[in-house]
């Protein structure tokens, strides 16, 4: 038999296929393995801060109190004293609301939380709360009648100079810019959208009004020595 | 004496001489026989080796002229191994061919070795040997004997040469220029003799048996051992860990010449692979041919015909799982193995009564004892065949009587024209807890080598 | 007398070749070399969306087959809003020969930092409890849902309260590997998809924060 006739008869006894599951499992054999690690992945939130500056004042940021809840009273944009008359006119301040987080919320709202007493917020029944006071140097006087029907909210929002407002007014919520007051007690307790979001960096501007009643002849004198609050609250998430 | 009788006596002398001394015709009275047609023939010992159902392999038509076939056809070829996978096997049949009983007969790991792909002219200088089919690594001052007919001459070897060189750089033994001291053809047979002695800090890579990264992958596409950094051949890591058994299985007796259980190079041996004369070879992918239905009281394990592939001796583990149940019986007997049979079909178990649930057919069964044998077996690798048992420290093969039973006194161990067959086998154990990917594409290559003697 | 010197020659002979002891004695010999052992091989490519393959092979070659800098699924570039879900493909491509009994996967490690370029960060821990979601979804080759591992399901994944937490803390070492049955076969692939998400109800502690992790998956044949 020759050399290359010989070595035609090879065996090939290959174990294809074949794996080590089939000593079933009995004990725990050692064998190959490879591995591979997805490193560095990041799973990362951004933040959400809203900056609140009323008229040239330095802003107040969501974040400021350290609280894990990023809640800040920011202060009263219509601060004590403001002495009113059923005269008709209006009382304008200027609000600048601006989203110093990273992300871009979803939403942009806006209430008027309840009010328990007078000047506190949360808890309470009513959006508007008044209580009677003495003026410093006046006599007690005893009004009789609620401010808080008679004093009317528009919030307009404008261009960055103010100087042109957007056609839709927040409040009284309309398809165009604000026209007409609507009383204090009728702000809205639940959310309030106002379109258009909060992205970063990029601030929207409020002009926030008060209008005192007209005259109403001898009915003027119900309102006097009336201390009248109300809280805005701006959201964004 | 009158002078006439001198002279008739001196006459008959002379006729006496020449007739002795050169034939003649003087004519006297004779008689004569003779015992014609003596002659005298010398016997012969040859031998054939045949792998499986193969063609035959002679030592009588050897290349090499000297009744020394050194390359005869690759006992086993695996490929795409894994650890852990069942052990492969092939019948070798070694007959003794010739005239002569063999009263020595010797199984042992080949030297590095190769043969000529040049001749050689007597009287040439000779400064390397050309040659093919090197296995083996050739360390720098190894002894290299050339062999062809009656003819052999020894060098040493001034480089290492590892596979797949063809030049062996030599210069004479002693050291000096080297001359041909005779004719060698292509075909002569190159040995490194030094090879295998377990020497020096080279030792490891100083073996027949190599280690080889993978040029083709297992599969089509797959990775293949040149993909990868992490299998370094230095040391023939494989060589050292892939381990090899020579079972024994003439006339239905065994005998573990070699392997885990073998009396030759006994580990914690495994429980009764000594006695039976089977090397512990693990069953594995055997699966059960019918429902094992519990509670009950099992005395046999039907297993799918042809599927036993390795060997059961009584007391052995045996476990089987289907899902997440196992049961663990104990082998009542041995239960033997051959290439192509399809005689066993059950395992015989010692009586147990269990309750865990049905075993429907398919479940695996698992000779756990040979498992464990084998898979913390660190000696009877291909590394150690090479070292423990080159031509100097053969396994004698003494004539197996009963299983497990040799007679190391028989004069002879091969008688002419007796044939004798072994299981060679190879498997890759998988030790529990140990990290094997060094061993990942490596193909490891050795040979083995049968003798007789007169 | 020739034929008498003649037989004690042969006489002589046969006392030679029978006498033994130092003699040279007849043998032969034969050899089955190139008998040879290949191992196969167990490596597999690890691909994030439409990224480049990455090898387990790639790595150093000491330990071997162990490739620590694959693609992250989820990278730094994006900043994530709770109840918005983000998710990374991942195909695990078998390259070997061999075929792998076992898939599992871990986290070696979860690590709460802080989101850079996010002002004030909330101080909270999205690997811990009350943190970020995950879920690990096997699908087919076109990404649908097949079956869901984490939060183990019957095929869909939904998310589930703190289950990055849960994750990290059960699934932290290869040891304790969350096992993904067998497979993939040589030349198969195995398909998922890796989702994460931050509560809808998640605090403003969480806000600028972020969790940093690995994502390892080991094959055995």
């Amino acid at each position: 038999m020759s050399r290359t006739k010989t070595k035609r008869y090879l065996v090939l006894l290959a174990a294809v296929g074949l794996v080590a599951a089939a000593l079933g499992g009995t004990g725990t054999f050692a064998s190959f393995n490879a591995e591979v690690t997805n490193h560095g992945n990041t799973f990362q939130t951004g933040s959400l801060v809203l900056s609140n500056t009323i008229g040239t004042a330095s802003a107040c940021f969501s974040s400021d109190v350290g609280n894990t809840n990023n809640v800040n009273n920011c202060g009263a944009i219509f601060g004590l004293p403001v002495d009113w008359q059923p005269d008709g006119t209006t009382l304008t301040k200027r609000l600048t609301l601006e989203n110093t987080g990273s992300l871009t919320p979803t939403a942009l709202t806006w209430f008027a939380p309840l009010l328990t007493t007078a000047g506190a917020t949360s808890g309470g029944t009513l959006v508007c709360n008044f209580e009677h006071y003495t003026p410093a140097g006046s006599h007690p006087y005893v009004g009789t009648g609620n401010p808080c029907t008679a004093l009317g909210l528009q919030i307009q929002e404008y261009n960055a100079a103010f100087t042109v407002p957007t056609p839709s007014c927040v409040w009284p919520a309309g398809a165009s810019a604000c026209s007409s007051f609507a009383s204090l007690s009728t702000l809205p307790n639940a959310p309030a959208t106002i379109s258009g979001g909060l992205a970063p960096a990029t601030p929207r501007y409020f002009e926030i009004t008060i209008q005192y009643p007209t005259s109403a002849g001898a009915a003027d004198n119900a309102y006097q020595a009336e201390r009248t609050y109300f809280d805005l609250t701006w959201h964004i998430e | 004496m009158t002078e006439l009788k001198k002279l008739l006596l001196g006459l008959m002398l002379l006729g006496a001489v020449t007739y002795f001394g050169g034939g003649g015709t003087w004519a006297s009275f004779s008689a004569e026989t003779s015992n014609g047609g003596n002659g005298i023939s010398s016997g012969t010992l040859t031998m054939s080796d045949q792998i499986n159902t193969g063609g035959l392999c002679l030592t009588t038509n050897a290349a090499s002229a000297n009744n020394v076939n050194p390359a005869c056809g690759a006992a086993l070829t695996l490929t795409n191994v894994a650890p852990g996978i069942a052990a492969s096997t092939a019948k070798i049949t070694i007959q003794n061919t010739g005239s002569i009983d063999a009263s020595k007969f010797a199984v042992w790991a080949s030297s590095t070795n190769a043969t000529l792909n040049a001749a050689i002219t007597s009287g040439n200088s000779v400064t390397s040997l050309t040659v093919s089919g090197l296995e083996g690594t050739v360390a720098s001052g190894d002894t290299i004997v050339l062999s062809y007919g009656a003819n052999t001459q020894t060098f040493l070897a001034t480089a290492v040469a590892t596979p797949p060189a063809t030049t062996i750089s030599v210069q004479a033994s002693p050291p000096g220029p080297a001359t041909a001291n005779a004719n060698y053809p292509i075909g002569a047979t190159v040995t490194d003799t030094t090879s295998d002695t377990n020497s020096g800090s080279t030792a490891a890579n100083n073996t027949d048996c190599y280690d080889r990264q993978t040029t083709s992958p297992g599969t089509v596409g797959a990775t293949k051992g040149t993909d990868l950094n992490f299998n370094p051949i230095l040391g023939n890591p494989f060589c050292a860990r892939a381990l090899l058994f020579v079972q024994e299985t003439t006339g239905g007796l065994n005998y573990c010449w070699y392997g885990s259980g073998s009396p030759i190079d006994p580990i914690a041996p495994a429980v009764g692979e000594a006695v039976s004369g089977l090397c512990a070879i693990p069953i594995i992918g055997v699966t059960t041919s019918g429902v094992l239905t519990f509670p009950g009281n099992i005395t046999s394990i039907p297993i799918t015909p042809t599927t036993l592939n390795g060997s059961v001796s009584a007391g052995d583990q045996i476990v089987v799982t289907s899902g997440a149940h196992t049961e663990t019986f104990t082998a009542g007997a041995a239960a033997n193995f051959l290439i192509g049979s399809t005689g066993v079909t059950s395992i015989p178990v010692t009586s147990q009564a269990v309750t865990t649930p049905t075993f429907p057919a398919g479940s695996t069964v698992v000779d756990l004892t040979a498992a464990n044998a084998m898979n913390s077996d660190t000696t009877s690798t291909l590394a150690n065949f090479d070292t423990a048992h080159h031509s100097t420290g053969p396994i004698q093969l003494p004539p197996v009587t009963a299983s497990g039973t040799a007679n190391a006194t028989a004069s002879v161990q091969l008688a002419h024209n007796a044939s004798r067959t072994f299981l060679v086998g190879l498997y890759m154990p998988a030790p529990s807890g140990i990290n094997q990917n060094f061993l990942q594409g490596l193909v490891s290559t050795f040979g083995i080598t049968w003798h007789i003697d007169q | 007398m020739k034929k008498v010197l003649a037989s004690l020659l042969v006489l002589g002979g046969l006392s030679f070749l029978t006498a033994g002891g130092t003699f040279a004695l007849l043998n032969s010999e034969e050899s089955n070399p190139g008998a040879s052992i290949a191992s196969g091989t167990l490596t597999f490519s690890n691909v994030v969306n439409a990224g480049t393959a990455c090898f387990s092979y790639g790595g150093p070659a000491s330990p071997g087959n162990v490739n620590n800098t694959c693609q992250a699924l989820f990278v730094a570039t994006t900043q994530n809003y709770p109840n918005v879900q983000a998710t990374a493909q991942v195909k695990i491509a078998n390259n070997g020969s061999l075929d792998a009994s076992d898939l599992s996967v871990y986290m070696p490690s979860c690590t709460n930092t802080v989101t850079p370029g996010a002002p004030t960060p909330g101080g909270g821990n999205p690997c811990a409890a009350g943190g970020a979601q995950l879920y690990l979804q096997e699908t087919d080759s076109s990404f649908a849902a097949t079956k869901c591992w984490f939060p183990a399901g019957p095929t869909t994944c939904t998310f589930a309260a703190n289950a990055l937490s849960v994750f990290a803390t059960n699934f932290a070492t290869s040891a304790g590997a969350l096992d993904l049955g067998s497979g993939p076969a040589h030349a198969q692939t195995r398909y998922f998809v890796v989702g994460m998400e931050l509560p809808s109800t998640a605090s403003n502690t969480l806000q600028g924060q972020a969790a940093q992790f690995g994502l390892t998956w080991h094959l055995t044949n």
